[in-house]
């Protein structure tokens, strides 16, 4: 009975001993992993080519009468994202305050403008960056240029005298964030 | 006969007549690293914008202009802001600009003299080395700026081109944004706070190696008192 009782005690320390080991071996046994750190910061590259369909150099409205409306351009601007773009972007569109000419001004709110002329929903050129759906997180380009088009009609107000008018439009292709 | 004045309306010009190509206006511009580390007291030059033109047949003419920086900081944009005259088809105009950028083709090894102002590129999907300009921003940050901090700087470019009279046609634009850090160029290291830590091994282990060890010694204990009686 003693004996039966000695050899379960001596198991128990045994076992107690062996599991503190255990727990120390392990510490020692870690396996000791040196860590690097890699880092690299890619540039945004942003390519746009504007052109007009008709291989001309204006967006040009001809010879209009005063007190006429949505007069379509007789050409359009084509923009394209070129291939090396390497972001997601979007086209705004904004316009100086007025056309103008040595006969006088009109608000750019007369022009108006849409991504397509079949069926057109124009928007009134603004003074403020605008974009339209279709110009809005742009793709990255995959091998060839993304092209977006941009259509224009003018309104020219009651009793604008005659002559020659001018104003200045901003294409804004930014990161779409 | 209310309406009959005419107009002649037209937004944009006939850009310079290089060739008789249509005309392709081309704004490229890569952005150089947006996070730049400075410390406070301290002047540098970083490039910014990097601006070529490998799709067009014009030249872009850019001008640059700081949109937004921390209030009593020191901030320019190189090449600065100046008047050329530039011969556009006969006619003689002025253009305000940074710099200028000309068509030009990607080349397959980078020439052993670049000019301060420009740089090759390497780009996605283009075959070469790309010929840029390159903007670069100044900055000098006041000495008791706080460490540690991000400060923005916004550059906002302009890209333009001549009409055939002579007129700025449309433009292209595009924003910018540079994140500047504050750091110190010392690296020193101390101890802030001493948490001695020995890690063992898994507690659940230590807890059943005390059980054991505790029931042995109980066990002894009850064997030694029945041994007395």
């Amino acid at each position: 009975m003693n004996k039966k009782l000695n050899a379960c005690i001596i198991g128990l320390i045994t076992i107690g001993i062996l599991a503190f080991l255990a727990t120390n071996l392990q510490t020692v046994n870690a396996a000791s992993t040196g860590t690097a750190t890699a880092s690299v910061t890619v540039l945004d590259t942003i390519d746009i080519v504007s052109s007009y369909n008709d291989s001309g150099s204006a967006i040009t409205f001809g010879s209009l009468a005063a007190g006429t409306s949505n007069n379509e351009a007789t050409n359009h601007l084509i923009i394209s994202i070129q291939p090396d773009t390497n972001v997601k972007t979007t086209m705004n569109q904004r316009g100086n305050a007025t056309f103008t000419g040595s006969s006088g001004s009109f608000n750019i709110d007369n022009l108006t403008y849409y991504n397509t002329d079949s069926s057109p929903s124009p928007v009134n050129m603004t003074t403020s960056d605008a974009t339209l759906s279709d110009w809005t997180n742009i793709p990255v380009p995959t091998g060839s240029a993304i092209t977006k088009n941009a259509y224009y009609w003018l309104n020219i107000p009651n009793a604008q005298s005659g002559g020659g008018y001018q104003t200045t439009i901003y294409i804004n292709v930014v990161k779409y964030t | 006969m209310i309406k009959t004045t005419l107009f002649i309306i037209f937004f944009i010009l006939a850009p310079i007549a290089i060739a008789e190509e249509a005309p392709k206006y081309n704004f490229a511009t890569t952005q150089a690293n947006p996070t730049i580390t400075i410390q406070p007291g301290d002047t540098i030059s970083v490039p910014a914008i990097y601006f070529f033109n490998i799709y067009g047949n014009r030249i872009t003419h850019v001008s640059l202009s700081l949109t937004s920086f921390p209030k009593g900081w020191d901030v320019k944009l190189e090449p600065e802001l100046h008047q050329v005259q530039v011969n556009v088809s006969g006619t003689i105009v002025t253009a305000t600009e940074n710099l200028y950028v000309a068509p030009s083709q990607p080349v397959k090894e980078v020439p052993a003299a670049v000019p301060e102002d420009m740089t090759y590129l390497t780009l996605g999907g283009v075959d070469g080395n790309v010929p840029a300009k390159v903007a670069y921003l100044n900055i000098t940050v006041p000495a008791d700026t706080p460490l540690g901090g991000t400060y923005t700087i916004s550059v906002n470019a302009v890209g333009s081109w001549f009409g055939q009279a002579g007129t700025l046609a449309f433009s292209q634009e595009r924003s910018f944004d540079f994140k500047v850090q504050t750091i110190t160029r010392n690296f020193t290291e101390e101890e802030v706070q001493s948490t001695p830590e020995v890690k063992k091994g898994s507690d659940s282990l230590i807890y059943i190696a005390i059980v054991l060890i505790v029931l042995a010694i109980v066990g002894v204990g009850l064997y030694v008192r029945k041994k007395k009686k």
